[in-house]
């Protein structure tokens, strides 16, 4: 998968995930309130995991070969591990689904929770489809996929829409 | 390999660079351990290495524990709860590594 199949609209809890270069949508709850949770831990998650490795690589780094403090820095790094793990859950979000929500690119979604509880339902269905291909496919699933395509289609666009005419009004 | 395998690489190449380990890949996630009727959840990282001689190395430095070895299973592990890496959860460390066939030559 290259950058031009991924996406990142953090409000919409949609996030690429970098260097990998792929797409994952949060989980986003049971209600608008863990949903908006969910986005902040993983914010909160990330920023922790980056700076306990970095700790751990700058006190690896500063110490002498024979005199590395070892235990303290396999610690930290552990620690940004469970910081790792210890995030929402999260489903990849298959190209063909990215590539729908293209107009979102460096926009804001006019119904951001709508837009992510889409993504999570759809990406589940696409791969469980994925996964049972040559096995009878399940037909109200791709029926269902592509009611959520068109519905994301008219989101994404109207995302975009209101962006533009924000912008025009500010200018 | 997972998606959170590939979202972990920097994690394989740091402990593989500063503990002079081949490292294959590193997993985190979130598991539960069930306690009579309670149910506990646990932070569980797996660490995958190349060889026994790279996961030993490993394990000394995270001072893990060897499980004991099964004939039947070409893997060798070890294991052990590491307290001091997180206050939320319990946090268990794997290390393992092929210990037969082509995969277990280093």
């Amino acid at each position: 998968m290259t950058l031009h199949s991924t996406l990142h609209a953090p409000t919409a809890g949609i996030r690429l995930v970098w260097p990998a270069a792929y797409t994952v949508v949060l989980d986003p709850g049971t209600s608008e309130q863990a949903r908006i949770r969910n986005i902040g831990r993983e914010r909160c998650l990330i920023t922790l995991t980056i700076g306990l490795a970095f700790a751990a690589i700058a006190i690896l780094r500063s110490s002498q070969p024979h005199d590395r403090p070892w235990p303290l820095a396999a610690v930290l790094l552990l620690t940004a591990l469970a910081a790792a793990a210890a995030r929402p859950g999260r489903r990849v979000v298959p190209a063909s689904l990215v590539d729908v929500l293209a107009p979102l690119r460096g926009m804001v979604p006019s119904a951001p929770s709508e837009v992510q509880r889409l993504v999570w339902e759809a990406s589940e269905l696409i791969r469980t489809a994925e996964a049972l291909d040559g096995a009878p496919g399940c037909g109200a699933c791709a029926a269902r996929v592509e009611a959520i395509k068109a519905r994301l289609r008219m989101l994404a666009g109207a995302g975009a829409e209101s962006l533009l005419v924000s912008s025009r009004r500010s200018a | 390999m997972t998606a959170a395998t590939v979202e972990l690489d920097w994690a394989t190449r740091v402990i593989a660079h500063w503990a002079a380990a081949d490292l294959r890949s590193t997993d985190a996630r979130l598991g539960a351990l069930s306690i009579g009727d309670h149910r506990v959840e646990i932070a569980e990282i797996t660490l995958t290495a190349s060889s026994t001689d790279d996961a030993t190395r490993l394990a000394e430095l995270l001072s893990l524990s060897p499980a004991n070895p099964d004939p039947e299973v070409h893997w060798q592990a070890w294991s052990g709860w590491v307290s001091e890496a997180s206050a939320q959860y319990p946090v268990l460390v794997r290390v393992a590594a092929p210990t037969a066939g082509p995969e277990g030559r280093s």
